[in-house]
This record gives structure tokens, C-alpha cells and sequence, in this order.
């Protein structure tokens, strides 16, 4: 028989409609005059579309808080879509946020206030009134502030409802604030950046990668961790022709499309920052206009550079000196439409601050600031806003050694230590710590490292009170958990964004609490009641979205209204470009190649703080050990979906990351199951854990995506799902910014047997 | 490589997706939105469409990656039309969707055999075979795709490449490589994948 | 004991119709586990693999009613010595695994409990020529009739009607069982099926399938005395079938495993070395299924009804494992794209679907034993 053709759809309409009655009757069984059905008859199923309701909001899903448009039918929340208008996502939204219908139709998810029953981390709890919960909080908080100060109340908090917290806690009198998204995150970029352009990238980075022509990526996932208006910005410089320098031990998504990816031995970054420096500086590439205009410390930077060759670094990063020039001469080339971007959790090696710095200046020396393709400057929303009167700062000493006087003066105290915390939680030092707040993170098991030392630090707590809207393994060792709405459920304070495009965004609720949960202000007023300090909540978010339309002009309340985002357009990103002075506000009030508020502590404690970046290695695994590299994957946030089902769906796990020779070494082969081990601590991670083997990753490391082992039973789905990092990273610290260093966790991978 | 697109007299319109590869990050938010917009089953076989991790090796012997969305490419000369036996799917004369009637369908999964791109699911709830309808319901009501709406490199385009002026015939115009998937099976698929650098 | 038309009742045991009912009650589990849980989540068929063993059955079934129509009909044709006993018998088999074929599909179909399938009588009225599996319900629904008209004849003794209804509907089985290999074969998707011997393969091995069948009755029924030559026949030309079709395996595995079409080469590759269908393929399908039947043939020199016996039931597994090495195989490779590896899925069977399997051999037997108890099959002339 030879080969047939598949028949052509022409053919098919041979086939004349010709019609029979047929049998018919059963339940959901079709008229038999469908069978002369037209093909428009036949699609007649897939023309309607209702999209139902839609209320404004934005998401919740990460820290990066796009537009979303919510529809609603019937009561049902069955789309979000990202908002146009909105200028962090321009109408797209990632996986996660796509997915985020289901933070609020999960039903595993904290239904009703509850207080603890049987031992922390157990699960067990019971259901009670609010009411009960509040009283429960105040009977147990009211004596401890009373014995030791209110400072013995820590409150760690991340996410939208952050003011309320931050109010509660200094009426409470407590200045012990800490925020994961400094210390954990982007403590040690942020300060560098202060140091040297006297403003930071802060959450949502000024990186003008749409009109860039050459983007380097020093360790920052662009298209991985993803979020929306950067990733738009990333994709679109790609394809208007920007050449991609992607530095990373790993291949990540962002190397899709690199001209080069270096794979850099990790936590040398700084050899090579200072080693491009070099090259720029030796061959002149500077911008030298601006740079003898605009920046401080230019001559002290062409002496301390000299020592940096591009060989030299070579020997450190592990990529070779011609490849380290010829980078530095393109980059150059197209300069000041470039911009070298460092990582956003720079949180790794505790040379951070540093790393930043030098990053920092090579942006410095190309002149792009407040140029297109480079760094743009934000504005603030041009508008008097209604004001609103807060407690005052407490005075009372802070646990975590921020402050001026304390072992980190330079970093924020609004932000905190959230690793500092921890410390003094565990020593009780430099005062007792008996009470946590926690609020939207989830410090005990997950964002944080050293988790044993951390589960001894909760022993010297007396009470644990969580504000979640899921079981998160915080929650599984909370006293008392106080529901929180999901963002689809619930109004909160108007989003206002100092940015390239200044812009207002609201949120209201798409649907009625579908559960006894309640937003965080009401929740954070409930507990003010009972310490009768609730005249600081005497204006509801819903409140402050009518005030804020009172203080818009018609034409911008209308935006505001139609389109639940108001835009501010008419503002100046590129000032220098277009001839405009720029501020700096630094010291010298120039941008700073060398800082010289470093200068006292340079002198006292050494190297480590010096004003120009001096290069230290990294420490270094032992013979057998591996250093463990984490990451986000595109597919989860944090720690907070994995019980999410449509994205378990795309993943569920965290393979272990191992290069072949490695693997080779110790007999291991692609897909086998294989357990952690933490090198000092010799914790073993409590279930197996596929290996992927693959030359992504440089050999010596191993790489686990973050967020994954939950042991929170509550969770149906994700109850543990992958192997999670928690155990695994390290506890260091950077000297400067005493933000975390997690990436110099070592540890030894071992056979599971099946 | 081809720079015609299908020509189909009788058509009013030819309804195609242009997927630029080099804008394509990964981020699986297309596979998101097209799961929630449409109730697919929970299942982590049940998808319209999905974006494909493709690991590789550079001549130096390095690793690449690039991503692959793939989805129902509404084939011109569609094999699962031609198999079905009710007629539950067909295709749609004025743009060129195919769609399956999940009301006419006997769940015989002959059509899922003959796509030679797994395009296609069974549907427990629907007790029917289902795929990706282009969106014909948002079309409909003149929204984009939902995977093209959402779509966070800018990847994804949609629109009628019988039309000059449309966007996507203007991307094909420009593109510096078109390809669609498995040409040699003689489908004619409406779905293309682009570059626009070198 | 007997009536003008041989409809009598014979002294017969109820002990097999009431082990079949056990049989079919097998199958009881996971008819249940459908109704319970749906399909999806009874059966092992995925996305990429949507046919699996309830396909198989079915082609498998089929195969034996092809196989039987056609031992019976070249026993008419050729009126191979009294054969006419064991062609009623044969004819009644031909109609009980017909039925069982049509009871395993039912259960592949969408909606079972919603009678779904009466979809296809309504829009069957269009014909959809391009459609194989339009084909075959046209060829089997018409097979049917004519295979059970066979069984009047024979048993009414209507030697004439029963030689042309037994020509036509083995014809009619011939067509209807080519169609059944279009089913795969026409998909150019699928190169493991879309090769030229396909459909050659999947007759020849059914009609192997049907000369073992002869050969197990023809031993069980003993009547082993009197079928010496039969035997001795049946034995050669089974013997043929299987070199025969251990030429087309070799040529389809050995030679299209260099195959210039990369997906044909790589689905070959399937059974060869460590490929994951190496072992069924070796072992049960070619040792088993071809070699170790030819041997015992040679070795019993054609004569020996024991080892003929052993030689059938061996050559009826290797017929249900080699159509489930082509169902499988075809389905087990996949690739979105030229440019990119093969994705190799993974197919594995569920408690449901085998249970619904035996359940269906349980129908055959059922369906076998019922006649059996009703219809008188034993000698009636002479
Ligand atoms: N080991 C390790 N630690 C890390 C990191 C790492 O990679 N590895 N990454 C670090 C980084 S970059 C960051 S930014 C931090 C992030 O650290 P976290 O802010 O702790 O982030 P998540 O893990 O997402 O936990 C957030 C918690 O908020 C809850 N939540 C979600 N939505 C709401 C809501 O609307 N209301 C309330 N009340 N709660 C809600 C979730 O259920 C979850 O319990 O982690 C840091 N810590
Ligand atoms: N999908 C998704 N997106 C997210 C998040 C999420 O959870 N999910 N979280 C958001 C948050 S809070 C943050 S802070 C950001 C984090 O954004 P990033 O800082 O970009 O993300 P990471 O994934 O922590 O790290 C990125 C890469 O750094 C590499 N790396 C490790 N060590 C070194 C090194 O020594 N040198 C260099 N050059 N590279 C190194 C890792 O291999 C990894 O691929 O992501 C944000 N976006
Ligand atoms: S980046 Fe994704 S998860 Fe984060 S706010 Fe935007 S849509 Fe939500
Ligand atoms: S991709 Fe598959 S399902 Fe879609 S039209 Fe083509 S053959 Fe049919
Ligand atoms: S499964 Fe349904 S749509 Fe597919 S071929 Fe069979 S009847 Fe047609
Ligand atoms: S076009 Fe619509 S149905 Fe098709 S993949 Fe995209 S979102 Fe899904
Ligand atoms: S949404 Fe767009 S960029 Fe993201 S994976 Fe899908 S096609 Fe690629
Ligand atoms: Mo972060």
C-alpha cells in the first residue's frame, strides 16, 4: 500500500449535507436537525462572550503590583486582565498574576479568626470571634509591653496593607518595623545606589531597557523574575536590536537571547564590575563631560582602578580578559543608551553594597543618567495629596542594630533588619523580644535563612500573631491568625507610584468577602480598640479613595474613575537629555565614585568599607561541598503560590540544578532523586528531590528555585512540593547595608535510595 | 522559510497568529490566561496552549535556550476536520477556525491521533474533545486572544494576514525569518513564528 | 434430540456460561470507576497517548473475527475435510468477539452513561467519506448482521446461503478490518502506522490469530482424532503466516530504523536496545508470538495437536501484543517542532482499562457459551 495523502479539506465537501432523523430524547442529547447543521449553526456555541462586572485593583500576586481589571459575573470573579493604563504592566499580566483568581476561590484558604490549641507548628487551632482574637491579643500583648516597653513587640511586614501595620505599631510604641523586601532583598543594591546617585532603584527599578542598545545584566533574572513592566522594557530593547551581555553562573530565562552570556564564578561580580571600569577608565571610554560635571571622586577612581586589570579579574570571575575588554569597548560604544543593571535580591555574598557600587559607577562613567536607553530620573505625582496624621516615631532604641550609634547606621529604620530581628528574638538581645506581628510574609520557614536558629527564636516568644490570608507555615506556628481579605475581596489604600510616568491606581473590591475575613485596616483598628488607640484609624482606605477624588482635578478624577488608574504624563524622565539640571542627593551632591560618608568606618573596620570598592573573595566551598545558588522562577512568587493549582500545574517541584561533570563525579545521572545536606549545620533536607542534570549551571554549584517544601498540612496542593532553600542558604551579612548574604550556603548532595 | 500566506478565495477573512520568537520570555502568563478565560480542565495535560523550554547547544558547544508557545495552528488543510466522524470538528469558512462542536462530538479521540501537533484535549467536564478557538468568543466581542492580551513580551500577535495593512501581515512583511511548525505534513498552518533580528 | 433446523438445545454445562458472567463482572470494576471518576481519571490515556488499551482490545477483537472468518470461509471455499462443525463454531466465534469488540470501544467513546455514541447515528447522515472511523462504523455495522446470518445458516444447515453469507461477510471482515488499519494508518502524524505494510500486518497477523483459534478448539473440543489432516493443514499454513510476519516486523523494525524519516527512525528505535518497547516487542511479540509457535510447529512436524494447541494460544498473545506494540508504539513519540528533541511519553495501563479488558474477553466467552447452550453446535449431519 503506498503512502496516503491526508485527504484535503476540500474533499470534504463531498461530503453533501444530507440529513436523517435520528433517536433522540436522552438527557443533553442534541436535535437530530443538528445533523444539517451550517458550519455557522455549529458555531453558533462560541460566539457569545459575557465578560460581566469590572472593578478596578491592582495585584497582590507579587510586590510589583500591576493593573488589574477584574470581571466579575454573577458574583464569580472569572477573569483578571491586566489594565492598559497602568503604567507597571501596560494591560499584560504574568502567570502568577493571571492566576491570582484562585488566592481567593482556594478553599484551603484561612476562613475565620482562630487561636492556637495544640503545640506551635502543629496545626491545631480553633475557630473564634473576632472579637475573641482581638481580646486574645490584647490579654497577652498588654502585660509583655507593660513588663518590658513596647519595643518588646517585633512587627514584620511586606505588601499592601503595610501602612495600617506601620501605624498600629507605633501607636503601639514600638519602633522594631522590619520589612523583608530591604534586608532579604533589596537592602545592599538600594544602598549602594543611595551611596552613590543619592536615590535607590527601589521596587520598581528606573532601568530604561526599551530604549537601551546594550543591557547588562549583572546577575539579574530580567525575564525570569519576572515583573511585567520590566520584562515588557527587556523584550522590547531585544527586539529593537539591543545587544544582551547576561552575567550568571546559570543559563536562566534571561539568556535567551544574550549576545554574550558570561558564566561568572559567582560571587565575583565585583572583579569583574571593576575590571570593566578599568578598561573604560585606561581607554578613555569614559563620558568625560559628564562625568567631570555631574560626579565626585573621579581622580581617586583612575588611581584605586589601576590595580584591577581585566586579567587579573580574569583569575577571579572566571571569564577571560579579551571577552572583558571587548564587552567594555561595545558597551562604551553605544554609550549613553546603555545601562549595566545589578540583581534585585541582592542579597548573596555580603561583598553586595560593593558589587553595587561598581556596577553603579560603570552607569556613572557612561553618562547615561537621566538619558534614554539608560537611567531615567522619577518624578512624584504632581499633585497635593490629602495628608492624614500618623503617631509619632517611637523613640525607644531598635532590636536589629539600625540606627545611628548602632552596628548599621546607614540602613533605613522604616525598613529594618529582618534578620536582625531574628538575632535579637534568638539572644534576647539587646533587650527581650517577646512578641511578633507579622504581617503579608512569612519569616518563620520561608523568606528567611538559617530556619533553625529561627524555630529556636520563636521558643523565646510569648505570643505570634499572624495576618495571612492563607495558612502559610507562619501561620502554622501563630498563636492567633487574623484572616485577611484577598485583594479581590478588598478595598485598600490608593497605590501612588513615584515613577517615569507618575500614576494613582485604585483597588476595590470585585466581590463580598467570601469568607469571615476582613481587610488589614479594619483588622489592625480591631486591635487598636481593645489598647484604645484607634483615633489613628479613623479613615478607611475607602475613605481615602473619596478624599484623593476630592483632591484630583475633574479631568483626573474622571481618569481616575473610568479607568481605575490616573496618569501623570506630563513629566520630565530623560532631564539630562533634554538639558535639564539634575539633583543628586548625596552628600557631595554629585554622583558619588567615591563615597566618603564611609570614610570613619573605613578607617575603623577596614577594607570592607572602603569608599571605592575593594575586590575580596567570596568564601568558597570545601572539597565535596557545592555552593547553593537560588532563584525565582517564573512559574511562582516567593513562597506564597505553590498551592496554587494552575501554577503546581506548570511547576510543582524544584529540581536540583547539577552540572554533568558533577554528576559525573559522583556517579549521579539526569532525573535521579537525591537529598541536601547543609554543610554546617548537617540538616538533610526531609524528602528526595530530583536532580537535572545540565550544563545551565557551572560546575562546583547547584541551583534550587526558591519558594517550594511547604509543611503546612492546610495546604492540599502544595503540602511538600519541592525542596525549599530555607535550610540551605547561609546567614551571613553585609558589612555595610546589614542586609543578608544567602548565596554562601554549602552543601553536599547525596543518593536517595529510589 | 515562506513569504505567502495562505490563500483562500471564499474566505473573508484568514485569522492567524504571528509569534515573534525573539520576544518570548517564558513566562507562561499566555498559558494562564487562556487556562482561567476558558475553565480547562485542571489537569496538567488539559492545556490550549503551552510554551516549550527548548535546551540547546550553541557550536562552541554551549548551552542556549529559547521558548516555543505552541498552540492549535487552525490548519488549513486540517487533519482532525478531515477524521472526525460527526463532524463535531470543523472549520469555519469565513476566517479559517477550527472549532469543535463539544455537543456533536462521540469522544472517538481520532482527531487527536491526526493533529500532528497534540493541539488537542479531552474535556471530562465537556465529555468532549476540546482545543484553543483562537478566542473566537472575545473575537467576537472585539477583544484579542486572550493569550495575545496578556502576553508579556509582546510575542504574540493576532489579526487577519489577508489584510495588508493589518499588524501581522506587516510583521510577516518585515520579519527577518517565518517559519510554521512541521510544514512537510502539509497543513498549512495559520499560526507563524517570526524573528525580527538577525 | 433434534429438530428440523438444528436450533435444539444440547446437553450442555452451565458451568462455562456462568464462569464468563464471572468474567464479565470483572470488567464491573472499571465500568464503575467511570461512572465514579470519569475517564480521564480511569484510564492511562493522556493527551499524546489518547489510544490505549481499549483500543488495543478493540483492534484486537476485531482481529479474532477476522481471523475466524476467514479460517471458516477457506474451509467452506476449499471444503477442507467435514469442516463444517467447527465452522459453526468458528462462525460463532467471529460474532462473539464482534461483540465484545463493540463492548470495549463503548467504553472509549465519550459519555457512556449518556449514551453519547447515538451522536454518530445522528450526524451519520452526513457522510463524512473522509473519515475512517466513519468507514467502520458503516463496514462493522453491516458486518454483523451478515456474520450472525452466517450462524443461521450454518446452524439451519442452509449449506448455500451459509458459503455466500460466510463469503461476503468475510469480504466484508477483510474490508471492514483494512479500514480498522486506516484508522492508524492514514495518519501521516503517526509514521510508526503510516508505512506501506501496515495495514498488510494488521490483516495477515489476524488471520494467524484466527488459525490459532482454530487450532485451540479444534483441541478442546477434542476432536483432535479427527481433524489429523486438518491439523496438519491449519499447522503449515500458520506456520507461513508467521514467517510472513516475521518478515514484515523485521523489515518494518530493522530496515525503517534507518529510516530517512527522522520520527519513523526514532519510533523504531522504540523497539530496539533499550528502547521501552524492546522487551514486549522481543519477548512477547516475536519469541512468543512468532518463534516459539513456529518452532513447536516444526517440532511436532505439523502433526501434533498438543503442540499446534500450545502453538495457537501463543500466536492469539502475540496477536494482542503486537497490536499493542503499534497502538502504543505510534503514539509514543512527539515532537511540537522539527527543530526540536522528541518528547518520549509514557503510557501506562490503568486497573480500569484492564479490567474492562477481561470484562470484554468475559463478553466474548459469554456471548460464545450463550449460543453454545442455545444453538446446537455440535455434529449434526453425517
Ligand atoms: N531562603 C530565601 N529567603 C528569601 C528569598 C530567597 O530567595 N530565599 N527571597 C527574599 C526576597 S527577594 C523577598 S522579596 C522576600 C519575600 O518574602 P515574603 O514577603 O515573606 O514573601 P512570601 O514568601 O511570598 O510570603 C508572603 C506571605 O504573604 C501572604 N499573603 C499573600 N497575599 C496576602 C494578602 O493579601 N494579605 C496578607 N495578609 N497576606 C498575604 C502569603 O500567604 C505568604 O504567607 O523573601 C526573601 N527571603
Ligand atoms: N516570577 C517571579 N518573579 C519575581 C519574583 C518571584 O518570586 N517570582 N520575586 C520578585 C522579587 S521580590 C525579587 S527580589 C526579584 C529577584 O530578581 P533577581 O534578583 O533577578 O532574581 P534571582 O532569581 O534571585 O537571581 C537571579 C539570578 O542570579 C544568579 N546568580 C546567583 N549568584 C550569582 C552571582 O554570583 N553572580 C551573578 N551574576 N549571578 C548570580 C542566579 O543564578 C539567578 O539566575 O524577582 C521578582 N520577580
Ligand atoms: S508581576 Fe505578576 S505577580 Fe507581580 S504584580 Fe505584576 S502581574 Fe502580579
Ligand atoms: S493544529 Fe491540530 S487541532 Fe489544530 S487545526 Fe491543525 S490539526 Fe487540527
Ligand atoms: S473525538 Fe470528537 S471531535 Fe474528535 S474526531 Fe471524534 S467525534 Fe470528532
Ligand atoms: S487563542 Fe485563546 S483559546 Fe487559543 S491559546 Fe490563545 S487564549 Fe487559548
Ligand atoms: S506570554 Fe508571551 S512572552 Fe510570555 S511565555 Fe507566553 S508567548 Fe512567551
Ligand atoms: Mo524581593
Amino acid at each position: 500500500m503506498s503512502r496516503h495523502n491526508i485527504t484535503r479539506r476540500g474533499f470534504l465537501k463531498l461530503a453533501g449535507a444530507t440529513s436523517i432523523a435520528g433517536v433522540t430524547g436522552v438527557t443533553g442529547f442534541p436535535s437530530p436537525l443538528h445533523a444539517s447543521m451550517s458550519e455557522s449553526e455549529k458555531s453558533s456555541m462560541f460566539l457569545k462572550y459575557d465578560r460581566g462586572v469590572l472593578s478596578p485593583s491592582f495585584c497582590e500576586m507579587c510586590f510589583w503590583n500591576c493593573g488589574v481589571d477584574v470581571y466579575t459575573r454573577e458574583g464569580k470573579i472569572h477573569k483578571l486582565e491586566g489594565n492598559k493604563f497602568n503604567p507597571n504592566n501596560n494591560g499584560h499580566l504574568c502567570a502568577k498574576g493571571n492566576s491570582g483568581i484562585e488566592s481567593t476561590y482556594d478553599a484551603d484558604r484561612v476562613q475565620f479568626p482562630l487561636i492556637r490549641t495544640g503545640k506551635r507548628g502543629e496545626g491545631k487551632f480553633k475557630k473564634v470571634s473576632w472579637d475573641e482574637a482581638y481580646q486574645y491579643i490584647f490579654d497577652k500583648l498588654e502585660p509583655l509591653i507593660k513588663e518590658y516597653g513596647a519595643q518588646t513587640l517585633a512587627t514584620f511586614m511586606h505588601g499592601t496593607g503595610e501602612p495600617h501595620v506601620h501605624t498600629l505599631t507605633k501607636a503601639l510604641g514600638s519602633p522594631n518595623i522590619v520589612v523583608p523586601a530591604y534586608s532579604q532583598c533589596l537592602g545592599s543594591r538600594d544602598m549602594a545606589w543611595m551611596f552613590t546617585f543619592g536615590t535607590t532603584p527601589s521596587g520598581h527599578e528606573p532601568f530604561d531597557m526599551a530604549n537601551s542598545k546594550h543591557i547588562i545584566l549583572f546577575g539579574r533574572n530580567m525575564a525570569g523574575a519576572v515583573q511585567v513592566r520590566e520584562a515588557e522594557d527587556f523584550a522590547q530593547g531585544i527586539a529593537n536590536g539591543a545587544k544582551l551581555t547576561y552575567i550568571d553562573p546559570r543559563l536562566s530565562e534571561s539568556g535567551v537571547n544574550a549576545t554574550d552570556w558570561l558564566q561568572i564564578n559567582p560571587g565575583t561580580d565585583l572583579a569583574l564590575a571593576l575590571a570593566f571600569i578599568h578598561v573604560i577608565l585606561r581607554d578613555g571610554l569614559e563620558n568625560i563631560e559628564f562625568v567631570s560635571k555631574y560626579c565626585y571622586g573621579y581622580d581617586k577612581l583612575v588611581e584605586h582602578i589601576k590595580q584591577y586589570t581585566p586579567e587579573w579579574a580574569s583569575k577571579k570571575c572566571g571569564i577571560d580578559a579579551k571577552t572583558i575588554e571587548r564587552i567594555a569597548w561595545s558597551f562604551a560604544k553605544d554609550a549613553p543608551h546603555v545601562v549595566a543593571i545589578p540583581a534585585r535580591r541582592m542579597t548573596r555574598y555580603g561583598n553586595d553594597v560593593q558589587t553595587v557600587r561598581a556596577i553603579a559607577i560603570i552607569n556613572a562613567l557612561m553618562g547615561n543618567w537621566g538619558v534614554p536607553g539608560g537611567i531615567w530620573v522619577r518624578s512624584k505625582v504632581p499633585v497635593k495629596l490629602p495628608e492624614y496624621e500618623e503617631p509619632k516615631q517611637p523613640s525607644a532604641r531598635r532590636a536589629d542594630g539600625v540606627g545611628d550609634g548602632e552596628a548599621y547606621p546607614f540602613a533605613p529604620p522604616n525598613l529594618g533588619r529582618t534578620n536582625g530581628m531574628y538575632e535579637a528574638t534568638l539572644k534576647q538581645k539587646p533587650y527581650p523580644i517577646k512578641a511578633w506581628l507579622v504581617y503579608d510574609t512569612n519569616p518563620i520557614y520561608h523568606s528567611s535563612s538559617g530556619v533553625n536558629n529561627i524555630l529556636k527564636a520563636i521558643k523565646n516568644l510569648d505570643i505570634i500573631i499572624a495576618i495571612d490570608t492563607q495558612f502559610s507555615d507562619t501561620v502554622m506556628y501563630a498563636d492567633v491568625v487574623l484572616p485577611e481579605s484577598t485583594y479581590l475581596e478588598r478595598y485598600d489604600n490608593p497605590h501612588i507610584q513615584s515613577d517615569k510616568i507618575p500614576f494613582i491606581a485604585l483597588r476595590e473590591p470585585a466581590i463580598k468577602p467570601i469568607y469571615d475575613t476582613k481587610g488589614c485596616y479594619d483588622i489592625c483598628k480591631g486591635i487598636a480598640q481593645k489598647f484604645n488607640i484607634q483615633r489613628w484609624f479613623e479613615h478607611p482606605p475607602k475613605d481615602k479613595i473619596n478624599d484623593l477624588y476630592g483632591s484630583l482635578e475633574a479631568d483626573k478624577a474622571k481618569e481616575l474613575r473610568q479607568n481605575g488608574v490616573v496618569r501623570f504624563e506630563d513629566v520630565d524622565p530623560y532631564p539630562i537629555a533634554s538639558g535639564a539640571e539634575p539633583k543628586f542627593n548625596t552628600s557631595s551632591k554629585k554622583i558619588q565614585l567615591y563615597v566618603s560618608d564611609l570614610e570613619d568606618m573605613y578607617q575603623k573596620n577596614g577594607d570592607d568599607f572602603s569608599p571605592m570598592p575593594i575586590y575580596k573573595d567570596p568564601p568558597l566551598p570545601k572539597d565535596g561541598e557545592f555552593r547553593l545558588l537560588i532563584g525565582k522562577t517564573p512559574r511562582h512568587t516567593q513562597a506564597r503560590t505553590q498551592n496554587n493549582w494552575i501554577l503546581l500545574e506548570l511547576q510543582d517541584d524544584s529540581p536540583v540544578w547539577m552540572h554533568p561533570d558533577d554528576a559525573k563525579r559522583l556517579g549521579f545521572v539526569d532525573n535521579q532523586m537525591v537529598y541536601i545536606i547543609n554543610s554546617v549545620t548537617k540538616v538533610k533536607s526531609k524528602y528526595p528531590e530530583k536532580l537535572k542534570v545540565t550544563n545551565r549551571i557551572k560546575s562546583g554549584n547547584i541551583f534550587i528555585h526558591h519558594g517550594f517544601g511547604h509543611r503546612t498540612k492546610a495546604w492540599t496542593r502544595g503540602y511538600e512540593k519541592g525542596t525549599g532553600d530555607n535550610f540551605f542558604v547561609s546567614e551571613g551579612v553585609d558589612p555595610i547595608s546589614g542586609a543578608a548574604a544567602f548565596n554562601n550556603g554549602f552543601v553536599k548532595i547525596v543518593k536517595a535510595l529510589k | 522559510m515562506i513569504s505567502t500566506v495562505n490563500q483562500k478565495s471564499n474566505k473573508n477573512q484568514n485569522l492567524a497568529m504571528v509569534i515573534i520568537g525573539d520576544r518570548c520570555i517564558g513566562c507562561d502568563a499566555c498559558y494562564v490566561a487562556c487556562k482561567t478565560d476558558w475553565d480547562v480542565p485542571a489537569l496538567k495535560e488539559s492545556y490550549r496552549t503551552k510554551v516549550w523550554e527548548v535546551e540547546g547547544e550553541d557550536n562552541l558547544g554551549r548551552p542556549t535556550i529559547s521558548f516555543l508557545p505552541v498552540l492549535c495552528n487552525h490548519c488549513q488543510n486540517a487533519p482532525c476536520v478531515t477524521v472526525c466522524p460527526t463532524g463535531a470538528s470543523f472549520q469555519r469558512e469565513e476566517d479559517g477556525i477550527v472549532l469543535v462542536n463539544s455537543d456533536m462530538c462521540i469522544g472517538c479521540k481520532a482527531c487527536m491521533i491526526a493533529c500532528p501537533y497534540d493541539a488537542r484535549y479531552y474535556d471530562e467536564q465537556k465529555k468532549s474533545v476540546d482545543k484553543c478557538t483562537f478566542c473566537l468568543p472575545r473575537l467576537n466581542n472585539g477583544l484579542d486572544p486572550a493569550c495575545v492580551a496578556t502576553c508579556v513580551g509582546g510575542s504574540r500577535n493576532f489579526g487577519d494576514i489577508s489584510d495588508s495593512e493589518s499588524s501581522v501581515s506587516k510583521l510577516l512583511e518585515n520579519a527577518t525569518s517565518i517559519s510554521r511548525l512541521k510544514e512537510d505534513e502539509g497543513t498549512l498552518p495559520n499560526v507563524y513564528y517570526i524573528t525580527v533580528n538577525d | 434430540m433434534q429438530n428440523a433446523v438444528g436450533f435444539v438445545r444440547p446437553k450442555h454445562n452451565n458451568i462455562w456460561l456462568i464462569l464468563s458472567c464471572f468474567i464479565v463482572l470483572v470488567g464491573l470494576y472499571g465500568v464503575v470507576q467511570v461512572f465514579l471518576h470519569g475517564q480521564e481519571e480511569s484510564y492511562g490515556i493522556t493527551r499524546e497517548v489518547p489510544w490505549g488499551l481499549l483500543i488495543i482490545g478493540y483492534s484486537f477483537f476485531v482481529g479474532i473475527t477476522l481471523g475466524t472468518a476467514v479460517v471458516g470461509a477457506l474451509a467452506h471455499v476449499f471444503k477442507i475435510d467435514s469442516f463444517n462443525i467447527m465452522s459453526k463454531k468458528l462462525a460463532l466465534v467471529s460474532v462473539s468477539s464482534l461483540i465484545a469488540g463493540f463492548f470495549i470501544i463503548y467504553w472509549d467513546l465519550a459519555g457512556p452513561y449518556d449514551l453519547q455514541v447515538l451522536r454518530l447515528v445522528v450526524y451519520f447522515a452526513e457522510f463524512k467519506i473522509t473519515s475512517p472511523i466513519w468507514w467502520l462504523v458503516v463496514l462493522y455495522a453491516s458486518e454483523l448482521p451478515l456474520l450472525a446470518f452466517e450462524v443461521y445458516f450454518l446452524l439451519s444447515q442452509k449449506e448455500n446461503s451459509a458459503f455466500y453469507a460466510s463469503l461476503i461477510g468475510t469480504s466484508l471482515s477483510i474490508v471492514a478490518y483494512g479500514t480498522m488499519a486506516l484508522v492508524f494508518d492514514a495518519n501521516s502524524s503517526r509514521p510508526l502506522w503510516h508505512t506501506s505494510s501496515f495495514a498488510l500486518f494488521f490483516i495477515i497477523s489476524a488471520i494467524a490469530g484466527g488459525f490459532g483459534v482454530v487450532l485451540v478448539m479444534i483441541f478442546l473440543n477434542n476432536v483432535t482424532q479427527k481433524y489429523k489432516k486438518s491439523i496438519i493443514v491449519l499447522s503449515k499454513t500458520l506456520f507461513f503466516l508467521l514467517t510472513f510476519m516475521l518478515v514484515i516486523d523485521f523489515w518494518n523494525v530493522v530496515i525503517n530504523s534507518y529510516s530517512s524519516d527522522v520520527l519513523l527512525g526514532a519510533t523504531m528505535r522504540l523497539f530496539i536496545g533499550k528502547g521501552v518497547l524492546a522487551y514486549n516487542f522481543y519477548f512477547y511479540e516475536i519469541i512468543l508470538g512468532i518463534i516459539l509457535p513456529m518452532f513447536l510447529l516444526l517440532v511436532g512436524r505439523f502433526k501434533s495437536s498438543v503442540l499446534a494447541f500450545i502453538s495457537g494460544i501463543l500466536t492469539i498473545v502475540g496477536l494482542f501484543f503486537s497490536r499493542y506494540d503499534a497502538v502504543i508504539g505510534g503514539q509514543l513519540l512527539s515532537r511540537p517542532s522539527e527543530s526540536m528533541k522528541f518528547v518520549l511519553h509514557n503510557y501506562s495501563v490503568s486497573a480500569s482499562e484492564i479490567s474492562i479488558f477481561v470484562g470484554s474477553i468475559g463478553v466474548l466467552f459469554f456471548v460464545y457459551f450463550l449460543g453454545a447452550k442455545f444453538f446446537n453446535l455440535e455434529e449434526s449431519t453425517l
